[in-house]
């Protein structure tokens, strides 16, 4: 078995036409971590998400993931490989039931009863999907269709899986709930990368952080010393 | 109040009183009703049971009862200042004001939000905290006696949340009477007059935001353990 980082990020730039967002961006999620990256709006988050998952292409840089290059390969070639994505917004089929939704995420399967193997695991993850697996998605609360969305997500199986925004528009007691619901799709061997603006959030939830400023990584390391840094309190957790 | 979508009562005989002047913080997890609560008051959806009284009269009419949404849908193909004008032109009190009167308060409220220098810029172009300002700014051109602010925080930063409370407070200061829907409880303990929590479209409580906040209840039903962990940190 190779070893290595599953998600390698390295010197990437990229932006859109003239503008440049992305300068120079390196960072690595090892097999089995919890990894995240923090930053404020226009930072270039979701241009970094965009840019791994081949919606924006790169003008500098390299993405690889499990040590193949996957640098300017389209978005469904790079789902193919192992990136999943749950996005911002979440983005359910929201006319479909929560089931469909989970069958959704693994449209590339063929292992059926491997599918309703883990759509079983998804249920007891979050029982409330269980209880609205014939209910329409949209018609669910913020914090259910964040459930959905993200049991869709780890449906495919990824390699690695990718959160935006995970906290939006969440009430506190909803995100213990996912917070503590994502502790345990890690501690049973999914590799995850949260790209979170609630950095209070992020650092209860990953080991390694990035801070992105300005298009930059400012600062990296252990959560546990990124929170006791002055200009991450103080920026970021606003203490 | 009381809603129900068929079985299901989303608004559960919910009676509360609204001060002018004051700022009143709604709080409880998702799918507790207070968006349903908000369109109770606005209209926007049909009363099972229940009235709303404004000033002691009928809410029925251009009573200058605005509000903004939880996701923000401007109109993309117009530019900053054309929004908050239609704000001006279809909400106002006492029906709408001629087209040069529209553009003068829209140029008043986008300089009071501060974002005056993208007035002519298309609603697309702008990011999220500006977004939300322009929102707010539709809203305000209305000349509201009574502003309901539909989670205007998500997504901002720290410094961005504190500049925002700045702006509502002043947005008080001038008259209006609030209310809040914020899951951001920093902002809610800052701005809030009074909080008042719902759970599964029950009222929970009610009171001020130092008692609401540190109500055994209301950790358990909202607030959550993380939470608790950092404030007793």
């Amino acid at each position: 078995m190779r070893s290595g980082p599953v998600l390698e990020v390295e010197q990437l730039s990229a932006g859109y036409g003239e503008v440049q967002i992305l300068r120079h961006v390196s960072l690595r999620v090892e097999a089995g971590e919890m990894v995240t990256l923090v930053g404020s709006n226009g930072a270039g988050k979701s241009t970094l998400l965009n840019a791994i998952c081949g919606i924006v292409r790169p003008t500098v840089g390299r993405v690889r993931l499990d040590g193949t290059d996957i640098t300017g390969w389209s978005s469904e070639a790079i789902v193919a490989q192992g990136i999943t994505q749950v996005p911002e917004g979440r983005r359910l089929f929201p006319q479909m039931t929560v089931r469909e939704n989970l069958l959704m995420g693994a449209y590339r399967r063929r292992d059926h009863r491997g599918i309703e193997r883990d759509i079983a695991a998804m249920y007891e993850l979050f029982p409330v999907l269980k209880d609205r697996q014939r209910q329409r998605a949209g018609s669910m609360s913020g914090g259910e269709q964040q459930m959905c969305a993200i049991g869709r997500g780890l449906m495919a199986r990824p390699r690695i899986l990718i959160l935006d925004e995970l906290s939006l528009g969440l009430a506190p007691i909803m995100l213990d709930v996912l917070v503590d619901a994502l502790q345990r799709v890690h501690a049973e061997g999914t590799t995850v990368f949260v790209v979170e603006q609630d950095v209070a959030t992020a650092f209860d939830l990953a080991t390694i952080g990035y801070v992105l400023e300005n298009g930059r990584v400012v600062l990296s390391g252990p959560t546990a010393d990124l929170r006791s840094d002055p200009h991450v309190k103080k920026a970021y957790l606003g203490l | 109040m009381t809603k129900r979508f068929g079985g299901l009562a989303a608004v559960s005989e919910v009676s509360f009183d609204l001060q002018g002047g004051e700022i009143l913080g709604l709080i409880g997890p998702n799918g507790s009703g207070k968006t349903t609560l908000v369109n109770l008051v606005t209209g926007a959806l049909p009363r099972t049971a229940g009235e709303v009284r404004f000033r002691g009269g009928s809410i029925h009419g251009r009573l200058g009862v605005s509000r903004t949404f939880q996701i923000v849908k401007p109109f993309r193909n117009l530019t900053v200042i054309e929004n908050v004008m239609v704000g001006a032109l279809f909400g106002s009190r006492g029906g709408a004001p001629s087209l040069a009167e529209a553009r003068r308060r829209a140029e008043e409220v986008l300089d009071f939000v501060s974002l005056s220098h993208r007035a002519q810029t298309a609603a697309d172009g702008l990011n999220v905290p500006e977004r939300k300002r322009m929102e707010l700014a539709r809203a305000l051109a209305m000349r509201p006696a009574v502003l309901l602010l539909d989670e205007v925080m998500a997504g901002l930063n720290p410094a961005e949340i504190d500049a925002a409370v700045a702006l509502i407070k002043r947005i008080r200061d001038r008259g209006t009477t609030l209310i809040v829907i914020e899951h951001v409880m920093r902002a809610i303990r800052d701005l809030s007059d009074r909080i008042m929590v719902l759970f599964h479209g029950e009222k929970l409580t009610e009171g001020p935001p130092v008692e609401v906040l540190n109500n055994p209840e209301v950790v358990s039903a909202y607030l959550g353990r993380r939470y608790a962990e950092r404030a007793g940190a």
